[in-house]
């Protein structure tokens, strides 16, 4: 009985200390003694290599979550404007085109593509592909752009933000604050090209736009995948 | 909340970015994602005409955690007042005598899944919580309406049985 005792004891000991549940002295004196029983700190490490199985078994985006989910969940906002109608107010300040013809209808063309910032934040796969997709995976928008989260960072305050990247959508940063995913920078979108008579729009971002936001932001190094994927798994908590 | 209100649109905002974490911790309930997804349909549902209900400033996510609990405890209750057991998780039998699972040809993940389906009701609801979540046990204990000291003992429970699936029985003393 008391050597059963002392397992579940054990048991509980390693759980809490892998959720974080150990704290202060407690914490202190399990790190010593892991560090005096080799057996301890094995099952410690197999414990936590479980954990991360269990984790990657479990991948919080498997199959998305699509439009017609949504809709049959009363989720989806029932009729997207049309992009053409939005209102380009705040790319314009940062657009900053030269006059002249090609410029006017480099205008025209990201008018039409553009989004503005509140229509992209309530798009619902805008914050589902912000909050659960891991770099380098793309989601389609209701608006039908696919979009992919390029990296993910730590700002200043706390916040985590990610870039992300969009054939029509451009190239942009948001940053996660009450749960929701918030667009804090657009870049003007790479240099629109001319080609066989029609005007083309750059995929993705300018670095340059993007990087003056990061620096504004206080944006820490990239975080590596593994720990990106852990944030997503537990819903960005720490 | 009127259902057109900017508060409510705020709200579905919060909930569509919750989704994919609530529909992993219905399909872990559920023990499938086609019946998870069920779940998940059912609670957003309910979460949505009860919202009145939800008090703002608590945790809506927890809130509807719970909510999914409960419709599936009620679901399983209902099924065993019908005559029907819960369905006998291929999981169960792929336990081989030592416990681990007998898994030739399987991958590791599915390895894994198999041994999370295997575990019982209330332990995969807190696995699912606290490792796959990353919830507190604090928030584990409210979400799921148990005492902490109970969410401590059922989840090293669960993380030994888990242990055991992967690894087999491993001697005490060695």
């Amino acid at each position: 009985m008391a050597k059963e005792k002392l397992m579940t004891d054990r048991a509980e000991t390693i759980a809490a200390y892998l959720d974080g549940s150990l704290t202060g002295e407690e914490l202190q004196r399990f790190e010593t003694e892991m560090q005096a029983d080799a057996r301890l700190a094995a099952d410690v490490r197999q414990w936590q290599a479980n954990d991360k199985l269990l984790r990657a078994a479990f991948p919080l985006a498997k199959n998305g979550v699509d439009n017609a989910m949504l809709e049959r969940l009363g989720l989806a906002e029932p009729k997207m404007p049309p992009v053409a109608a939005y209102d380009n107010r705040w790319n314009w300040g940062r657009i900053g085109l030269a006059g002249g013809a090609i410029a006017a209808s480099l205008a025209v063309a990201m008018v039409l593509f553009q989004p503005e910032e509140e229509g992209l934040e309530r798009d619902p796969q805008f914050q589902v592909a912000m909050e659960s997709l891991p770099s380098g995976q793309s989601a389609t928008l209701v608006g039908g752009d696919a979009l992919r989260p390029v990296l993910t960072f730590r700002a200043g305050d706390g916040r985590f933000c990610r870039e992300f990247s969009g054939e029509k959508t451009g190239g942009g940063i948001a940053c996660r604050s009450g749960r929701l995913w918030t667009v804090e920078a657009r870049s003007a979108r790479g240099a629109a090209t001319v080609d066989s008579g029609e005007i083309r729009t750059a995929a993705g971002s300018d670095p340059a736009a993007l990087d003056a936001a990061m620096d504004r932001l206080g944006a820490s190094d990239p975080l590596n995948a593994e720990k990106e994927i852990l944030l997503i798994s537990v819903g960005w908590k720490e | 909340m009127h259902a057109d209100s900017a508060e409510m649109k705020g709200v579905k905002a919060r909930i569509v970015a919750f989704l994919p974490r609530l529909r992993r911790f219905c399909a872990v309930l559920a023990r499938s994602e086609d019946r998870g997804d069920d779940l998940m349909q059912a609670t957003v549902e309910r979460a949505l005409t009860r919202i009145d209900q939800w008090q703002p400033g608590t945790s809506l996510e927890s809130w509807m955690f719970r909510i999914a609990q409960n419709i599936h405890i009620d679901e399983a209750r209902s099924q065993a007042r019908r005559g029907h057991t819960a369905d006998i998780d291929e999981a169960v039998s792929l336990a081989g005598d030592d416990g681990r699972i007998i898994v030739e040809g399987r991958s590791e993940l599915e390895r894994a899944r198999l041994a999370m389906a295997a575990l019982p009701e209330e332990q995969r609801a807190l696995m699912s919580l606290v490792v796959l979540d990353g919830r507190s046990y604090k928030e584990a204990a409210e979400i799921l309406d148990i005492p902490i000291g109970t969410v401590m003992s059922r989840i090293a429970r669960a993380r030994q049985v888990i242990d055991r699936k992967l690894h087999g029985e491993r001697k005490v003393d060695d």
